[in-house]
């Protein structure tokens, strides 16, 4: 690679630095193990062991044409593996691959920089996939293995004394100084630097990978997602006022379009009024909920909210069926404020035609049976909502099941699952009920989105999983406006008393995909204790952390540092790095500052000056008395007194003396001679 | 009144011209009780010095010419069967060889082989020698003189570094100057001269001196000085490896003799490091690239700074 015969760089890699190199790209690497492929973990191990080969003198350097090839080969495999699709993982896999493969040309100090940038890089795109506290650890590690491999990039191979061991502990000490003098200018970019939004965003996974609701929803769909434990959202109530277990729907979505067998929006409902403009609830309004929610990436538009909810800060706006959305899908995770009147009623005075017509729609001629048995159940009733009861009555005295492992319906789908199977999950018993509504001619719409949560009580947060995932339905009766029914409460309680856990413990299908997940383990005590903790752990570390965004950064600079404008917080951020900067110049020049001279050697160095006049330069080793013998030649006149000179000096120098009392006589007398000397010299001169 | 050393000093200038120096330097080693390396040319004198420096000395003196096939037992000596006159029994006696005597003149000993060198290494460390199992202490005192020739000259084994260190000066002769040139061609043998020499000290007297080389007082500044040029050696110089503990004490301890060679003095100045330099380290040191022009002690002598 080198052509350029630069010295510095065209030096070989110390041996004792190619264990850093290879050990710190591998740490790099790791964090990315989650996404790539299982191919690129065998490219890895093939690179550092041909490098290790190489090392030992086993193998030589691959050549041109076997380089070409492994290029060539390795991002046809990334095309290949990712389906041709320009994902950040595939993108990532590609970076990964051409890293690894420039270990194997590693040869110069040179390389060595590159692949350390690199590897810098490399740990930085982990931090796209996770930021939790165990992640942002696990990388300040890696920098400092990184640096280490830096710095031992520079250790010259001439000292002999020195075994590797013992220099790459060296090395690794420098480093870690090099970062922890590095730490409170890192704190300073971390609260200075301007928080920019991005530019550009771009899907942060594929897809098939990334598990959270879908803007639709077929029977199961819900199901798949109550086998992951991923983290979809953390809340926290101010004032302390947590609402019942039961009163935990977090809206996401209204599905009011059924074509038969999917349920979708419509978005005949889905236009949103922004903030400052939207709806607010009265501010003495009875059991008022104050909340703020931390979500993680959904690369969605919506949000997660309680009923009757009033968008609070700027780009949050709420839609006409209660929900709150933002403008462009999140592909980051946002952390947002939100205030919630659950008890509000909803278009109690009417719907508006439209709403009200899509809110009855039911594809024509399917599920006949329970079509008639809807309209022959609506005419025994009294009123609307004494036909909701009797529906929600069926379901828990007939033969009805709450599983996970529902059985696949017919082609008349509803039919089936009323009349013969009898077994489903909430979005069938969810979609089961709007269709009996509508059927009937009630205006009903079926909402996903999550239920209940885990409560934190030690640190006061709720943390909402996928599993939490649920569906349920809401009716419109006339005077009371929308109505939340929950038919899974009726069929299996305990799902929304306890969770999916206890509803589903019978079975036995809690994340039955998932086997190691720690949340199968609730029941071990110390292992529960042991999540909780690092959950509430990763809950700070979000809260504190990770959710410094512009906004809050304002407010920083406002409140704590009273600077007003961005252009303050960057003559901060400039000071502070001047400052620094010039801290760390004064310590180094206090280091290196020269020892003060005695008063002997600043009398000797003027006597010398002298001399210099007089054309005697002073040559480096010379002893005092060949100096002053050399001064003798040039001027014989003071013959007598430079060698009188010459013997002070050695008498004082020289001649050890035990009488302390008599050695500063000694002293004294010296820088006497000394002067005179250097009186005669003047004087000879002039 | 002349000292012992200065009587002596005269002598030896009478025999060997114009190497005042040189003679100073043999001297002082032998009075700090070390072994001295000439290395000159063929016919340079480095016998007569030696011889010359015995007779002066009053020191018994015994000679081996190392050649490439001497053994270790022509050195040390080797135990013979004799019969008893007059019967038949008899028993084994050990004739002592040439190593036992006061001063031992080991001449051209890079032509032998290492086994043969290797046989003084004992005798110059412990004064003892260790024969068929017996160790025999060596007369006291006990110096060796040993030349040797130039490496590059044919049939010379070089000595190793260990050999090297166990001689406390090396010094070399050179060839006489002009005056001196002609006094020799004009004068007499100088063998027979240096034969005829009187001895000037006793045994007791020679102790006696080498007990006030010990005595010469070195103050702190001195050894700063010898410090610096100690880790000037190690960490700077770019030597292959710097000067070890018993370099610098050997430094120390032949500028204490020049001291008191030199003048008669009691303490170390700056000079008396400078002028036993170049013969006490630059057989120890050796460059870890070119030197260049300088040798190694001349680089340090122009480097390291005196007074600081």
């Amino acid at each position: 690679m080198s052509s350029t015969g630069h010295p510095n760089t065209d030096l070989q890699i110390p041996r004792s630095a190619l264990l850093w190199l290879l050990g710190s790209n591998l740490a790099a690497l790791l964090p990315h193990g989650q996404h790539l492929p299982l191919w690129m973990w065998g490219l890895a191990l093939f690179v550092l062991v041909w490098r290790g080969l190489t090392h030992l003198g086993r193998l030589s350097y691959p050549n041109r044409w076997a380089k070409a090839v492994a290029v060539f080969a390795a991002s046809a495999a990334v095309v290949v593996a990712f389906e041709k699709t320009f994902t950040l993982e595939s993108a990532a896999a590609f970076l990964i691959a051409a890293s690894l493969l420039k270990l194997l040309e590693m040869r110069n100090r040179r390389d060595g920089y590159v692949v350390v940038f690199l590897s810098y890089f490399l740990l930085g795109t982990g931090f796209l996939f996770d930021q939790g506290i165990l992640a942002g650890l696990y990388g300040i590690l890696t920098v400092w293995l990184l640096t280490s491999a830096l710095v031992a990039l520079h250790q010259n191979g001439f000292s002999h004394d020195a075994p590797s061991v013992r220099r790459s502990r060296r090395a690794a000490k420098l480093a870690a100084a090099i970062l922890l003098m590095s730490l409170p200018l890192m704190l300073v970019l971390y609260l200075l630097f301007p928080r920019l939004a991005p530019l550009w965003s771009m899907a942060l996974q594929s897809g098939k990978a990334k598990t959270g609701l879908s803007a639709e929803m077929a029977p199961g769909d819900i199901a798949d997602l109550s086998q992951s434990d991923e983290l979809a959202f953390r809340v926290s109530f101010s004032d302390g006022q947590v609402p019942a277990r039961d009163q935990l729907y977090w809206r996401a979505l209204v599905l009011d379009d059924y074509d038969g067998r999917r349920w979708q929006p419509s978005g005949v409902t889905s236009e949103a009024q922004w903030y400052p403009q939207s709806w607010q609830p009265p501010a003495d309004a009875e059991g008022l909920i104050r909340y703020e929610i931390i979500q993680e990436a959904t690369s969605q538009k919506w949000l997660f909210a309680l009923r009757g909810v009033a968008a609070q800060e700027e780009r949050i706006g709420m839609t006409m069926d209660d929900r709150l959305v933002v403008r462009r899908p999140l592909h980051e995770r946002k952390r947002y404020q939100a205030l919630s009147w659950p008890s509000v009623s909803i278009s109690e005075d009417g719907l508006a035609g439209l709403e009200q017509r899509q809110n009855l729609q039911l594809p024509r001629d399917r599920n006949p049976q329970a079509r008639a048995w809807a309209q022959q159940r609506r005419a025994e009733a009294v009123d609307d909502a004494a036909y909701i009861n009797g529906l929600l009555r069926h379901f828990r005295e007939q033969d009805f099941y709450y599983t996970l492992k529902p059985p696949l319906m017919g082609s008349e789908e509803i039919d089936d699952f009323l009349f013969n199977q009898r077994r489903g999950f909430c979005a069938h018993y969810a979609g089961a009920l709007v269709f009996l509504a509508r059927a009937a001619g009630i205006p009903a719409r079926v909402v996903s989105g999550y239920q209940g949560g885990e409560w934190n009580a030690a640190d006061g947060y709720l943390t909402v999983r996928q599993y939490d995932a649920h569906a349920w339905a809401e009716v419109w009766l006339s005077g009371q406006g929308w109505v939340r029914v929950d038919p899974t409460a009726a069929v299996a309680p305990q799902r929304i008393e306890f969770g999916l856990e206890r509803a589903v413990a019978e079975e036995g299908t809690f994340l039955q995909d998932n086997l190691l997940s720690p949340h199968r383990f609730k029941g071990v005590s110390w292992l529960n204790k042991l999540r909780m903790e690092m959950d509430s752990l990763n809950y700070y570390w979000q809260l504190w952390v990770l959710s410094y965004d512009g906004k809050r950064q304002k407010s920083f600079l406002n409140g704590w540092l009273g600077l007003e404008d961005y252009q303050q917080g960057l003559y901060v951020l400039g000071g502070s790095f001047g400052g620094f900067f010039l801290l760390a110049s004064l310590v180094v020049w206090w280091r290196q500052r020269p020892v003060p001279l005695s008063p002997f050697m600043r009398s000797w160095q003027r006597l010398q000056e002298k001399g210099q006049k007089l054309g005697v330069e002073p040559q480096a080793g010379e002893t005092a008395g060949s100096y002053l013998q050399r001064l003798e030649q040039h001027c014989p006149q003071q013959q007598s007194l430079l060698r009188w000179l010459a013997g002070e000096i050695n008498r004082s120098l020289y001649q050890p003396q035990v009488d302390k009392h008599q050695i500063q006589k000694q002293q004294r007398q010296l820088l006497h001679a000394m002067a005179k000397v250097r009186r005669q010299l003047r004087a000879g001169r002039d | 009144m002349t000292t012992p050393i200065q009587r002596a000093l005269e002598q030896l200038s009478a025999v060997i011209l114009g190497k005042e120096e040189q003679l100073k330097l043999a001297l002082s080693c032998l009075l700090a009780r070390g072994h001295l390396l000439i290395e000159d040319l063929p016919g340079m004198g480095k016998t007569t010095l030696s011889h010359a420096l015995a007779g002066v000395l009053g020191l018994q003196y015994n000679r081996i010419q190392f050649t490439s096939d001497l053994l270790p037992a022509d050195i040390l000596g080797v135990s013979i069967f004799e019969r008893e006159s007059g019967s038949d029994v008899g028993r084994f006696r050990f004739h002592p060889g040439p190593v036992f005597t006061q001063l031992l003149l080991a001449d051209e000993i890079n032509r032998a082989t290492p086994k043969a060198q290797s046989a003084l290494l004992e005798a110059m460390e412990e004064g003892q020698v260790t024969v068929e199992g017996e160790t025999r202490p060596l007369p006291m005192p006990f110096f060796v003189i040993a030349t040797q020739n130039p490496v590059s000259q044919s049939g010379t084994f070089p000595l190793p570094e260990s050999q090297l260190d166990r001689f406390l000066m090396r010094i070399q002769l050179g060839y006489p100057n002009e005056k001196a040139e002609r006094e020799l061609l004009e004068g007499r043998d100088r063998r027979t001269m240096a034969s005829n020499l009187k001895p000037l000290l006793t045994t007791q007297e020679l102790a006696q001196l080498q007990q006030q080389v010990n005595s010469v007082q070195a103050s702190a500044s001195v050894l700063d000085y010898v410090q610096r040029i100690i880790a000037f050696t190690r960490y700077e110089g770019g030597f292959q490896y710097g000067l070890s503990p018993r370099g610098a004490l050997a430094l120390l301890r032949s500028a204490k003799a020049w001291a008191l060679v030199d003048g008669n003095r009691q303490h170390l100045l700056p000079e008396d490091i400078q002028a036993v330099l170049p013969a006490v380290v630059d057989h120890r040191l050796a460059e870890a690239a070119d030197g260049g022009a300088h040798s190694v002690s001349q680089r340090i002598l122009n480097t390291v700074p005196v007074l600081v």
